[in-house]
């Protein structure tokens, strides 16, 4: 899967997660906990989808808010893990 | 909004009182406590007075004037950092278990993610499998709301219960669920556990929790038993409190291991005689409200990174008429005593009235009961000199008490729910 099918189904697994971010325009800056208002229960649904979703293992050193606050740095998570 | 300028009600230090487990901290904590203390002087009101002639950097904490609840109580808002609003930022409150009034706590909603991300990290260690599939049993006060709140995601399943309930029954019917959704990770303070497991077993419900969390109280190693037992579990315990989530976590040995974000200091008290201390607490990564050096009322054990608690917290009494009798009296009694050593919330509890005391026994054979009641008789006779009068009750539990939804050591009679709690398992 290259980089633009993963941020598809990246996004996609956010707006599931989320569904409050309804039509909000997802970018690399958009700030997930700031702008789509993610809390710790959404985030960590959300680690578990992505997990699921590409079959990879996020490390426990990404697993922090200043690592997974903008969509950019969570996309370039998912391609390091993967 | 008002700011009371960092008004200080610092305490200074009793002579009585010494500083251990410092030279535990590892020097990476130490430079990350300097990074902290640094922050707090330049940008938080109350600690820059508090503060003022602390030599920097430190590299002995004991030099650290010490936080204490009433200090937040005094200085609600100079204990915000100045980046930060009230407005801004994410409101808590503590039970109020320990004076009666709540505290209030404020974070950002990063620190606070932080601090949760922390814990599910160190579930996702145990069993990461596990550790996506959980309930949590939260505090809801007074409020007797029936209802949960469900988050689920695919793989992810989590249900938070309210804790306080009309009636045991209502236990049965989150057994139920958790056993149609199969959750396998339940998070709970160890009176609720225990009153799962009871109704589990009163209703037949045979359901398998490969992990069993306990929060918030100290957990018996009699209920350990019974857990592990019923629910066929692996028991883990969190140690932590409202002001400091996560201060420490079960390793797979059982033992308490202090969080990496986390500084774990000991208070001596002279009053206890069997190795514990009061315990001090460092959050190392909350800049909004930061809690450094902050008492808690808990007595614990620290060697190196393991940490050890106790039955009694340090503040607790018996109230009498005319007569407060200190926790600390009973443990040197009951620690001391020839026959048997008994412990609080292992062994017993202290149930009090104006007119005298209740003991719960807990585990201790039926033959030694009069033995005990006369041996506590005796020597608080000795020491107060006077009559005070105690009657004892065998138990397979320890009661709650109904202001704080919390089981302790030491409860009013006033403050127990007699019907319901004597139902679980009170023999007279």
């Amino acid at each position: 899967v290259d980089r633009k099918a993963r941020e598809v189904i990246l996004k996609n697994q956010i707006k599931k997660t989320a569904p409050a971010c309804g039509e909000t325009q997802i970018t690399y800056g958009t700030d997930l906990l700031d702008d789509l208002m993610l809390d710790s229960i959404s985030i960590m649904q959300l680690i578990v989808s992505i997990e699921e979703e590409f079959d990879i293992e996020i490390s426990d050193e990404n697993l922090t808010p200043d690592k997974l606050n903008t969509f950019g740095k969570l996309l370039d998570i998912v391609e390091e893990s993967g | 909004m008002m700011i009371d300028d960092g008004q200080v009600i610092g305490y200074p230090l009793k002579s009585k009182y010494t500083i251990q487990g410092w030279c535990h901290i590892t020097m990476d904590k130490l430079s990350r406590l300097n990074e902290l203390l640094q922050y707090a002087k330049e940008n938080n009101a109350f600690y820059e007075s508090l503060y003022q002639g602390l030599e920097m950097p430190v590299s002995d904490t004991r030099n650290i004037p010490i936080l204490h609840r009433r200090d937040i109580r005094k200085n609600k808002y100079g204990i915000i950092s100045k980046p930060y609003t009230l407005e801004g930022l994410m409101h808590d409150k503590t039970n109020g278990t320990t004076e009666k009034i709540p505290l209030d706590i404020y974070r950002t909603e990063y620190e606070w993610i932080k601090s949760n991300m922390d814990l599910w990290k160190k579930r996702r260690s145990v069993s990461k499998r596990h550790s996506s599939k959980y309930a949590f049993y939260y505090y809801n006060g007074n409020d007797h709301s029936l209802s949960h709140k469900n988050f689920s995601n695919g793989n992810y399943k989590a249900f938070h219960f309210p804790m306080m309930k009309q009636g045991v029954c209502q236990f049965a019917n989150d057994l139920y669920m958790m056993k149609k959704e199969n959750i396998k990770w339940v998070i709970a303070p160890p009176s609720i556990l225990f009153t799962l497991a009871c109704v589990a077993l009163q209703h037949e419900i045979d359901i398998e929790i490969p992990i069993i969390e306990s929060i918030s109280e100290y957990l018996p190693h009699q209920y350990i038993s019974l857990f592990e037992k019923v629910f066929r579990s692996k028991v883990y315990d969190n140690y932590g409190c409202h002001e400091v989530w996560g201060i420490a976590y079960s390793d797979s040995n059982g033992e308490l291991r202090v969080m990496e974000n986390v500084i774990v200091e000991e208070l001596v008290d002279d009053r206890f005689l069997n190795g514990f201390k009061r315990c001090i607490v460092t959050n190392l990564t909350v800049k909004s409200m930061p809690f450094i050096r902050y008492e808690l009322s808990d007595l614990i054990k620290v060697n190196g990174d393991v940490l050890q608690t106790y039955g009694f917290r340090w503040n607790e009494y018996v109230q009498l008429d005319n007569t407060n009798i200190h926790c600390s009296v009973f443990m040197n009694i009951f620690e001391n005593f020839d026959a048997i050593r008994l412990l609080p919330l292992e062994n017993y509890q202290l149930i009090y009235k104006e007119d005298g005391i209740v003991l719960i026994l807990m585990n201790v054979e039926k033959y030694l009961h009069n033995y005990i009641r006369e041996h506590l008789e005796r020597n608080l006779a000795e020491i107060y000199r006077k009559t005070i009068s105690v009657s004892v009750l065998a138990s397979k539990r320890f009661l709650v008490d109904t202001v704080s939804g919390k089981m302790r050591g030491i409860v009013n009679y006033y403050d127990v729910n007699v019907n319901e709690e004597f139902n679980l398992g009170m023999e007279y």
